[in-house]
């Protein structure tokens, strides 16, 4: 299927390629404020956004963002692969994510004491976390014995839980 | 330079009221006992330790802004915090007849008026009162204040001499010690930030502003008052989530200053203009909101190997002195 960048001005780019589930939306770089939203064709009722590219996001970036989810409240979102930079943007500001959306996946950076190295390890709806509802409170089951990819040591995770996984235990 | 604010708060004045105030009180003492404090003497070291907004708070008198050198002093803005500043000044050659003021202005917003008819240096008679603006309407905003039934003493009566001053758009001019230059902000009506420079610091003065022009192309000839800044003033009457949907109010939040002093290597920066409807705790509750926006995005920025920016700032407080 192809893929077509939509956006490249400045620090990000945006591709879209068309899925049976949707139009996915791959993002990379910076969500700026050289970001240019409203260029980017969003054809359907389902979009997919696959955010693990997504390194930096800034506030000039996510003023022009939560202005392009509302212009798009009738449809609904999945969120991918959601870098460290997104999750923590999620956990400063409610309201980041649409109420129409869905946290698929998002990554947790590891870090090996041993060789000093890392990696980030992806969490999975329905895996690795369950998302809070009205009646129930959210759960994160990390994966046992991460292992560092370089010199097999156990790794350790590389952010502070009770924040990073605060979007999870939230009940909405 | 040293600048002072005599007033923080946006849009009205906010002050705190007797029950929010003995609320305050009571929560303080309930503090000190629980503590373990029993001694009158172990007072200023329990207040020390208390977070600002459970004490004085914010303040609640709008914008008003003393900028300073051993030479000149320039006010920005004639919010209710300007009444205060007056009565000092009547300390001085003003009390005699003999003083001057210079007061430049934003903008007509009442906030940044309100404080004008209450400056008493401006009813003695000897006292010269220079006004200055880049915006033409100013003699006519001024006057239109001291008119019955608005005011009982008409403009024509004033003690003081009042002398009305227009600005060039983005040419600086000088005062004293000091040179000025207005940029134009991002607000409902226009206004005018400044750029104050002495002694090779610089000092911006950034309210009202909602900040839509953001990148340097689109700031074009209004970019300098962001570049190579020591302090700013900046908006910051909203939290980011309520910017987005306050499109067209005319006001900012926090981050948005950070970001732009991240980018163009603002040292320091103190937020103003608070929203007349938040609480001390609300505002705080903001203040926590931008430091863990700031740490995220140093953490992105390590992470993305790019120096992560340090800039100092803090939400302003009624009554802080700061030296540039
Ligand atoms: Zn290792
Ligand atoms: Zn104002
Ligand atoms: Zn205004």
């Amino acid at each position: 299927m192809g893929a077509r960048i939509v956006d490249s001005s400045g620090g990000l780019d945006i591709t879209v390629r068309e899925s049976p589930e949707g139009s996915v939306l791959h993002f990379n770089g910076c969500v700026d404020e050289r970001a240019r939203f409203g260029t980017v064709p969003v054809p359907g009722p389902n979009l997919i956004f696959d955010l693990g590219g997504v390194a930096l996001i800034n506030s000039l970036g996510i003023r022009g963002w939560v202005n392009w989810m509302r212009e798009m409240r009738d449809k609904s979102f999945t969120f991918r692969r959601c870098s460290k930079a997104i999750v923590d943007q999620i956990n400063v500001l409610e309201g980041f994510l649409p109420p129409t959306s869905f946290v698929e996946s998002f990554f947790v950076p590891y870090h090996c004491d041993a060789c000093g190295g890392g990696e980030q390890i992806l969490f999975r709806h329905g895996e690795e976390f369950e998302k809070g509802t009205a009646d129930r409170s959210g759960r994160v089951s990390p994966p046992t014995g991460a292992e560092c990819p370089k010199c097999r040591a156990r790794m350790e995770m590389d952010v502070i839980e009770s924040k990073y996984f605060r979007f999870i235990r939230y009940r909405r | 330079m040293r600048v002072k604010l005599w007033g923080v708060r946006g849009s009205l004045p906010a002050p705190l009221s007797p029950e929010n105030l003995e609320a305050r009180l009571k929560d303080l003492l309930q503090d000190f006992f629980a503590r373990g404090h029993r001694d009158a003497s172990q007072i200023d070291a329990f207040l020390a330790s208390i977070p600002p907004h459970r004490r004085g708070g914010f303040g609640g008198n709008t914008a008003c802004v003393q900028v300073s050198t051993d030479a000149a002093s320039l006010i920005i803005d004639a919010g209710s915090g300007l009444r205060r500043l007056g009565e000092t000044m009547m300390g001085g050659p003003c009390g005699l007849g003999r003083g001057e003021a210079h007061i430049l202005f934003t903008h007509f917003h009442w906030d940044h008026l309100i404080g004008l008819p209450f400056f008493i240096p401006i009813f003695v008679p000897g006292n010269q009162i220079h006004l200055y603006s880049v915006q033409p309407e100013l003699e006519a905003a001024v006057k239109m204040m001291f008119t019955k039934p608005y005011f009982p003493v008409p403009f024509e009566q004033l003690g003081a001499k009042v002398h009305f001053h227009r600005l060039e758009p983005r040419v600086p001019a000088a005062f004293g010690d000091l040179t000025y230059t207005p940029y134009r902000l991002d607000h409902p009506d226009p206004c005018w930030g400044f750029r104050f420079e002495h002694a090779g610091k610089t000092f911006s003065h950034c309210v009202d502003t909602e900040a839509t022009r953001l990148s340097p192309a689109d700031l074009g000839p209004d970019l300098p008052l962001y570049q190579g800044v020591d302090l700013m003033i900046f908006d910051g009457q909203y939290t980011l989530l309520e910017v987005t949907e306050k499109i067209n109010w005319g006001h900012a939040a926090a981050p948005i200053g950070l970001d732009l002093a991240i980018r163009e290597g603002i040292k320091r920066i103190l937020f103003m203009h608070h929203d007349p409807a938040a609480s001390d705790d609300k505002i705080a509750d903001a203040e926590r909101q931008t430091r863990e926006y700031f740490q995220a995005y140093q953490e992105s920025a390590r992470a993305a190997g790019r120096p992560a920016p340090s800039v100092e700032w803090a939400f302003a407080q009624e009554g802080m002195t700061v030296a540039v």
